[in-house]
């Protein structure tokens, strides 16, 4: 089975063991929880858009392995061209689902370990590579989604992983065995892991020798034994739980993050793909960090429907022709195209790496990510200037379909008189949702800190861009020689 | 007559070609019969591309005719084409 259909996928999640807990409680179906299920239909239709002609050229790629079609999500880029696909296709998704579809980060985590566990062995004359190709092989006959997990909770932030109070802080290793090692620790803001089939681990941060019990990296099935999800909570998540669907803005797709706890887990060797080589914990770090941040080109998308939404509440409060908002609807887009340029350039630059494997240009790959930290922000705050105030004042479903006081909301909330109030409602809260509510999460937290906060791109920006060239060729025009 | 059917990825097109495909098929009904452009029997392929990047990946379709389309305007034209194609041929 190269590709699975979305009904395959959903199918094939119902057959997992996962060890879920949300509000305090267990989760024996995950699949159709009210307040997970969203989640699922995203990451559902990262697998029928690969079944449908329209999308295929992008969703589907040939398989270096073994030569057949393969979702994208677990592909090895073979190429620029791949590389730029990769970003088409998460503007694509993102503009269709209005929320995070969550595959990326396992296709990320796949691309980076192709790289590194074949530099690993360059050096040190290990096996980690062909164990990788074999996971992928795997991987990519199953069509499986993983669950790329990188962030570590940290503890306390300026200490390095050895010096924790508490060495579960980072995932480490606490048993070494014949047939494999036992580790523990924890992976935080996990996007997507109770969808996924799979979980990659790989350390957090550039780790020194007196580290090399952190520096670890294996792939696991999801719902291995010792492992627990904790749902993250979402601004209005239990909306899901209300009658009726206008409330939640978005009324089919959305996103999720978890805390997954990982207490003595076992991993057979064959599933390890770094074990305390501490020297590559940061070249595994940034090779991932780059992929991920080119995979913002997402947030693009998901803009292209706030934009969409911000354009329709215009009109249907009858201010479409201001000037000002057409003026701020330009911003927007200005705005949100920059972001997709990002993404692309990155892509375009691209080159290969001594495993084969294409690896996108770093530096503007940080430079599209440290955009991605601002603009969507910008966009969101225009989008609710052109809404208006309403957005976050107006009541809920259940009183607009109220018999005693409907007809008040119905005759209040009335502005352009070719539109009905229960649609100038359903996009105000499709605009509330992306701009507060639960698909913020996604469009404005996770577009600050994932794939790295802020800071961390200024960090890789300063280290890459080539200072030295910039200087010798302004001293040369400026007429200056030192001596 | 077969034709086979080739889209772009579709990331940002400027038009449904979903639905411009189906307004073409309906117009010749019963002349051209759509099929994969995997289907190893086709000669002629039209490849619906959304925007005039026009990235659509044809490096499978060499030796073979293509109509490519990247414009919602462009679909009258081929539609006259495939109709003359296709009653030269009956």
């Amino acid at each position: 089975m190269p590709m699975m259909t979305g009904q395959q996928y959903e199918d094939s999640l119902r057959k997992l063991n996962l060890n879920v807990y949300m509000f305090g409680e267990r989760v024996d179906n995950v699949v159709d929880n009210p307040i997970i299920r969203p989640s699922m239909e995203a990451v559902k239709l990262t697998y029928d858009l690969a079944q449908d002609p329209q999308y295929e050229d992008l969703m589907t790629a040939t398989s270096h392995l073994s030569g057949k079609k393969i979702n994208r999500f677990t592909h090895i880029h073979q190429s620029t061209e791949d590389l730029v696909k990769k970003t088409k296709m998460g503007r694509l998704l993102g503009s269709l689902t209005g929320c995070c579809f969550q595959r990326c980060v396992g296709m990320d985590a796949i691309n980076a370990l192709s790289i590194v566990t074949y530099d690993i062995d360059q050096k040190f004359g290990t096996q980690y590579n062909q164990r990788f190709l074999t996971y992928l092989q795997f991987v990519q006959e199953n069509d499986l989604t993983c669950d790329g997990a990188m962030t570590d909770p940290k503890g306390d932030r300026s200490l390095s992983p050895s010096q924790q109070p508490d060495p579960d802080a980072f995932m480490h290793v606490v048993q070494e065995r014949d047939d494999g090692i036992v580790v523990s620790g924890a992976k935080a803001h996990q996007t997507g892991a109770v969808n996924s089939h799979e979980i990659i681990i790989m350390p957090t941060i550039s780790m020194r020798e007196e580290d090399k019990d952190w520096a670890i990296s294996f792939a696991l099935p999801a719902d291995a034994e010792g492992i627990t999800y904790i749902m993250g909570r979402q601004s209005c998540d239990t909306r899901k739980l209300e009658e009726g669907t206008m409330d939640r803005g978005n009324g089919i797709y959305g996103g999720h993050e978890a805390l997954v706890v990982f207490d003595k887990v076992f991993v057979p060797w064959d599933r390890v793909f770094m074990f305390k080589e501490w020297e590559f914990s940061g070249r595994l770090v940034e090779h991932f960090a780059s992929y991920h941040r080119q995979s913002y080109a997402c947030k693009a998308g998901v803009g292209d429907v706030l934009i969409g939404a911000a354009q329709t509440a215009a009109q249907y409060n009858g201010v479409a022709r201001a000037s000002h908002v057409k003026d701020k609807l330009i911003e927007m887009n200005h705005l949100n195209e920059t972001l997709f340029c990002g993404s692309v350039a990155c892509a375009a630059q691209g080159g290969k790496e001594p495993s084969g494997t294409y690896l996108v240009d770093t530096l503007l790959a940080n430079v599209c990510k440290q955009n991605v930290t601002r603009f969507p922000y910008e966009i969101a705050r225009l989008a609710q200037d052109i809404a208006g105030g309403l957005m976050v004042t107006m009541p809920s479903e259940a009183d607009l379909r109220s018999p005693e006081v409907g007809k008040w909301v119905a005759k209040y909330f009335k502005a352009n008189p070719e539109v009905s109030t229960e649609n100038r409602m359903r996009i105000l809260r499709l605009i509330e949702n992306l701009t507060l509510g639960t698909a913020a999460v996604g469009y404005l937290t996770e577009s600050m800190h994932g794939a790295g906060s802020p800071q961390a791109q200024r960090i890789m920006i300063s280290r890459q861009v080539n200072m030295a060239q910039k200087q010798k060729v302004a001293k040369k025009l400026a007429g200056i020689e030192e001596g | 007559m077969l034709l086979g059917l080739k889209f772009c990825g579709g990331c940002s097109p400027d038009y449904d070609r979903g639905e411009q495909v189906r307004r073409l098929a309906q117009k010749l009904d019963g002349l051209v019969e759509l099929v994969s452009h995997e289907d190893p029997r086709v000669e002629r392929v039209m490849v619906v591309m959304g925007c005039k990047n026009a990235c659509a990946d044809i490096r499978s379709l060499q030796g073979r005719e293509l109509l490519l389309i990247h414009e919602e305007a462009g679909f009258d034209e081929t539609i006259k084409t495939l109709f003359a194609i296709a009653k030269g041929a009956s």
